[in-house]
């Protein structure tokens, strides 16, 4: 999964823009593909690996700004953006950060900011990535789960004892320690605390009774 | 009995003459009081009925009774008193009916046609009345055909008089109803007369009951009441409607909304109306008397007694505008209008309060400059907006390309060919950079650059190598159609280039909604043409969305854009360049099917005509 490059993509409308940043990102070694609209981005494929958006908030068509909500409701995974645009004012760049941007660049931008700004936004998208991956995985692994396991799991992870899951399932001791045992390792956690923490990351807060 | 001869009236021309002379002022005097009628009531109604029907009534009677006594009989003749009387009641409460049914009838013809009879009856009544008073010895026999006549007469008339009481009752045309009046009365008796035959019998008259002896003394004295009966009524009249035009200006007076007032050259307020109380705030009674000097604006103090001066020195009338200090201690502007009255040393004056007003003009003033400052900064703003954006754009790439090119050259080993590559660009984006900046230069100051002459094909060809890469990614063909050998047009290269770019990229712009396939790609036709003496035609076509008719006129606005980020700058750039070429730039379309931009540009002398001029 994570062995896919981290790719770079640009959206301007401005040739001259998009080669120079192009060649800046390839110089210091990262991915980058760039678009002159945003039809040409949601006509490429999606990236497979961390992805970043630089994208400048004058665009043919829509502004920038809009991009990301068209982007969502296109099926686009959310991306980290980084907004570049050639003049800019304060309620244009509220407006940006509200929308969760990494940063808002004004042309001409210092290479350092950029850099930072799209090192940072990788990094996000790496580690969502990254966690999505594993919640993925819990996820398969609770699949596997009897309905009784997940029952016993959920009652320990709310933190009963196996003497009270027992009278609260009207089950033997036993019976629910051979449960307990199949649960730790179908989940792969090592301690108890482990599967606490799992079922808080797949939201099991509320076992069913 | 011996047989007499029956005879007639002889009439003694000056009692006639003092007939028509009392009829006629009888009418006039009428006509005087009969001008209110119709826009009185009530009690103001019956006044005014009265004074007219006593005027006219009076000098009917009076004209015809002296009309008698003009009369000649060869016997003595007297005329009972109470019968006489009787007479003169029927000649005024007639004519009263007459006057107040016109005069309430609001000028209809039926109200003229109806009471003119009754009136007309009324004075024939009056007239035959007024007959058998007559005590003589003599037998009367009356001629049928004339006695109709005389009351055919008398009833023409009187509708007559009543339409020239309501229709000439001003100025000069009064006097010319009352002597038509007059003598309508006059032809009415005379006709009467004229119809009756006497036959004398026994000389003996009865004078029994009180009888006035018909003599020239009697119509003399009749003629002389009748006048003074009838000018003690004009001057009544006169009186009353002067009351009344009294009352009216006490009425204006009080409820007019500007400030009248009477000051004497001194400056002391003598009199005022109430509009004064509203404006300043004191009342009349704190005003009368006092200094309208003093509550004058000091600054505006020696002007206004100036102005006071010049009045007293016998100025016709004075405008001016000055500032009274309110009791409650504000400021009012007044707008003075003034005349002299010398005999009183006094001013009598109009004065408007005009400080609303001014207020009203101040914020319009203030309201207007806001606008205009409002509209200019935004202009401002957005002229430094989009000169931002044109400028940074070039600058991004520049500073994008360096940074790169630094990088290439920083690896072990260093990759020359990328270095070169982002060098390449760099070089371009500066170029770029200060095309911008001298298209920039040509809106602001449409300042003139060098022009050559120079092959429009060939600005094209490069232009469009410049675009070639953009056009390519956005999936658009070029097809160009040169007129060639073309005759070299005089110009600015890069300003042109600038305008063949705009019409370029907004026309692979305009297609961008338009699906391309490989078959089909979006197409742009480029055609040059010699256009004779318009010198060279350059077009530029797309196949894209075209432009709404109503935007059409539109498109080369400054600020006028159909893309939602767009400027709106780059047409009117490009038209500001083609006018300082002395070409000009226009566009042809077909919603849904494309839009042509052409321009034209001026020949180059070839260097025998310049020679020849």
């Amino acid at each position: 999964l994570s062995d896919v490059e981290p790719v770079v993509l640009v959206v301007d409308d401005d040739a001259a823009v998009r080669s120079g940043l192009e060649s800046l990102l390839r110089s210091v070694g990262l991915r980058a593909r760039s678009f002159a609209s945003p039809q040409e981005l949601l006509d490429a494929p999606q990236p497979a690996g961390p992805a970043c958006l630089v994208l400048d908030i004058r665009l043919p068509g829509s502004s920038g700004l809009d991009l990301p909500a068209t982007l969502a409701a296109a099926g686009f995974r959310p991306l980290p953006v980084i907004f570049i645009t050639g003049y800019g004012d304060v309620p244009m760049s509220v407006q940006a950060m509200k929308l969760g941007a990494v940063d808002f660049l004004l042309k001409p931008f210092r290479e350092q900011q950029l850099l930072d700004a799209v090192h940072l936004a990788l990094e996000a998208d790496r580690v969502a990535r990254q966690e999505r991956a594993e919640l993925e995985e819990l996820r398969r692994l609770y699949a596997t789960l009897t309905p009784r396991e997940r029952e016993i799991m959920g009652l320990v992870a709310a933190g009963r004892l196996n003497k009270q899951i027992a009278a609260d399932l009207g089950l033997s001791e036993v019976t629910v320690k051979v449960h307990r045992g199949q649960v730790m390792r179908k989940m792969r956690a090592g301690t108890l605390a482990d599967l606490v923490k799992i079922a808080l990351r797949l939201d099991l807060s509320a076992p069913q009774p | 009995m011996a047989s007499a001869h029956a005879f007639q009236c002889d009439h003694k021309l000056l009692l006639v003459l003092m007939s028509y002379a009392v009829s006629a002022i009888g009418a006039y005097g009428s006509l005087l009081w009969a001008t209110q009628i119709p826009y009185a009531r009530g009690r103001e109604l019956a006044g005014w009925l009265a004074g007219a029907a006593v005027a006219m009534g009076g000098a009917i009677w009076s004209m015809h009774f002296i009309a008698m006594i003009a009369c000649r009989l060869p016997v003595p003749v007297a005329y009972g008193t109470l019968l006489t009387f009787a007479s003169f009641l029927v000649a005024v409460v007639t004519t009263a009916l007459g006057l107040a049914i016109v005069g309430r009838g609001g000028g209809r013809r039926g109200s003229f046609l109806a009471g003119g009879a009754l009136t007309g009856l009324g004075v024939a009544a009056m007239h035959y009345t007024s007959m058998a008073a007559m005590r003589l010895p003599a037998e009367i026999r009356w001629r049928p055909a004339l006695v109709a006549a005389s009351i055919l007469i008398a009833v023409a008339a009187a509708t007559a008089a009543l339409w020239l009481a309501f229709h000439l009752r001003f100025g000069w045309r009064r006097a010319f109803g009352a002597q038509i009046m007059g003598g309508a009365i006059c032809g009415m008796h005379y006709t009467g007369m004229a119809a009756a035959v006497f036959t004398p019998h026994a000389p003996r008259i009865h004078l029994t009951g009180s009888s006035l002896l018909s003599t020239d003394e009697l119509g003399f004295g009749v003629f002389a009441v009748t006048l003074g009966l009838l000018a003690v009524i004009s001057l009544g009249c006169h009186i009353l409607v002067r009351q009344r035009e009294e009352e009216d200006r006490a009425r204006f007076f009080s409820i007019s909304l500007d400030l009248l007032c009477l000051v004497g050259f001194d400056g002391t307020f003598r009199r005022l109306n109430s509009a004064w109380e509203r404006s300043l705030g004191y009342s009349i009674a704190e005003l009368v008397g006092s200094s309208a000097l003093e509550l004058v604006h000091p600054d505006d103090r020696e002007a206004t007694r100036a102005e006071l001066e010049r009045l007293a020195h016998g100025a016709a009338s004075a405008a001016f505008e000055n500032r009274f200090l309110c009791k409650d201690g504000s400021v009012r502007w007044l707008l003075w209008h003034a005349a002299p009255d010398l005999e009183r040393q006094a001013v009598v004056a109009n004065v408007r309060d005009v400080t609303e007003r001014l207020q009203a003009e101040e914020e319009l003033r203030r309201a207007r400059e806001e606008l205009a400052h409002a509209s200019r900064a935004t202009a401002m703003g957005e002229l430094v907006a989009s000169i931002a954006h044109e400028v940074n754009q070039p600058l991004a790439a520049l500073v994008a390309n360096g940074n790169a090119s630094l990088h290439w050259l920083a690896l072990q080993p260093p990759n020359l060919r990328e270095a070169r590559e982002a060098t390449e660009r760099i070089v371009r984006d500066g170029h770029r950079a200060s095309d911008v900046v001298s298209r920039i230069r040509g809106l602001f100051r449409k300042a003139e650059g060098p022009k050559t002459p120079l092959d429009l094909n060939e600005v094209l060809r490069d232009a469009l190598r410049l675009v070639e890469g953009e056009l390519r990614r956005r999936r658009v063909k070029v097809v160009t159609d040169l007129a060639t050998p073309l005759p070299r047009g005089l110009g600015d290269r890069v300003q042109l280039q600038q305008v063949i770019l705009n019409l370029v990229l907004n026309a692979s712009e305009a297609m961008q909604a338009v699906a391309g396939s490989p078959r089909h790609p979006r197409r742009i036709s480029i055609r040059t043409a010699a256009r004779g003496a318009e010198g060279i035609e350059v077009s530029v076509r797309d196949e894209g969305v075209g432009i709404a008719p109503e935007e059409l006129g539109r498109v080369f606005d400054p600020f006028f854009t159909t893309k939602p980020e767009g400027l709106g700058l780059g047409l009117a750039v490009s038209r500001s360049i083609l006018e300082s070429h002395g070409g000009r730039i226009w566009v042809t379309s077909e919603p849904g099917r494309g839009s042509t931009f052409h321009f034209t540009l001026p020949l180059a002398r070839t260097e025998s005509e310049a020679r020849a001029s």
